[in-house]
């Protein structure tokens, strides 16, 4: 029986070395790439006819967008609608990614932890860049909680220093496990499945069928939770108020 | 959520073994970075379920973490 953790290897599709670096092309840059095109293409559809009545796909833009407005301006401010276009490109990439998982026999490109850790640090880093491009310095007293006492601030400032430093390393975990937990269940049942007689072998079976419904489940909400706590970090960077 | 706690815990033990490594004042600094790296998890926990609580109902998806250690590996 195949390990239940096979179909989270890489293979090389193509061997690719430049200016000294490994940039070989393997299924996950693959599925990055139809993920891209698939996003883009949506928008390009949907935004071809710009009808007053959308049709389908136009239909089916306008609810992603308005649904991540809405995150942004709830979460953000006044500003979030900036952040809209960041937003909803991240969202439906990580949705077309978890999503594209659970199709038989492709890869899941979220349980890769480097991909989630560069994701994270790039919606880190732009919300440290925002931080100090709008307090400047001040932006430090986001270490320093709103109606703290002084006798505690020489203990807050390390313990937020490393809650600051938790939070894109828990944002690319929470996605990469997630996906890696769910995608191993559904591999381990499927091989139980595949090798029990048939007598037993429907009860694993059966189980696949739920936790797949589960996991489409746990799909959309990991996209939804890493955007809304993108969302929560542009928002600290904003408006300094916590 | 319970990732926030996991995350944290581990980042503060290991910065703090990290330092202790380096000074040779072993146990001490790791002690000190866990204990900070829970305080750090238990304030991010309560932040994000405010936020989640913030946002509605759709609150209900931190979910997965909660339940079994899976997700903190």
């Amino acid at each position: 029986m195949e390990s239940p953790l096979h179909h989270f290897e890489l293979h090389r599709l193509v061997d690719l070395h430049l200016f000294g670096l490994d940039l070989s092309i393997n299924q996950g840059v693959v599925t990055m790439w139809l993920a891209v095109a698939a996003v883009f293409t949506l928008f390009a559809v949907a935004a071809a006819k710009r009808e007053t009545v959308p049709g389908m796909v136009q239909n089916v833009a306008e609810i992603g967008v308005e649904f991540i407005r809405d995150m942004a301006e709830d979460n953000i401010g006044p500003n979030g609608h900036r952040y809209v276009p960041f937003l909803i490109a991240l969202f439906l990439f990580v949705l077309f990614l978890n999503m594209w998982g659970l199709l038989p026999g492709q890869f899941t490109v979220t349980s890769q932890l480097i991909v989630t850790a560069t994701l994270a640090l790039a919606v880190y880093a732009i919300s440290l860049g925002v931080g100090f491009f709008k307090h400047g310095i001040g932006f430090l007293r986001i270490l320093v909680p709103g109606g703290t006492p002084g006798w505690l601030i020489p203990l807050m400032i390390p313990v937020e220093i490393l809650s600051q430093l938790a939070r894109p390393l828990s944002l690319s975990v929470r996605l990469f496990a997630n996906m890696t937990a769910g995608h191993t269940i559904l591999a381990v049942l499927f091989g139980m499945a595949l090798s029990l007689p048939l007598w037993a072998g429907w009860l694993p079976f059966g189980l696949t069928v739920l936790i797949n419904a589960l996991e489409l489940f746990i799909a959309f909400i990991q996209a939804y939770i890493f955007v809304m706590l993108s969302c929560v970090y542009f928002g600290d960077a904003e408006n300094l108020a916590h | 959520m319970g990732v926030e706690l996991v995350v944290a815990t581990c980042l503060g033990g290991g910065l703090g073994w990290l330092a202790d490594a380096k000074l040779g004042s072993l146990p001490w600094l790791t002690f000190l970075g866990v204990v900070l790296g829970i305080a750090a998890g238990i304030r991010n926990t309560l932040r994000l379920a405010r936020e989640l609580e913030r946002a509605g109902e759709a609150g209900k998806g931190g979910g997965r973490g909660n339940g079994g250690g899976d997700d903190g590996r």
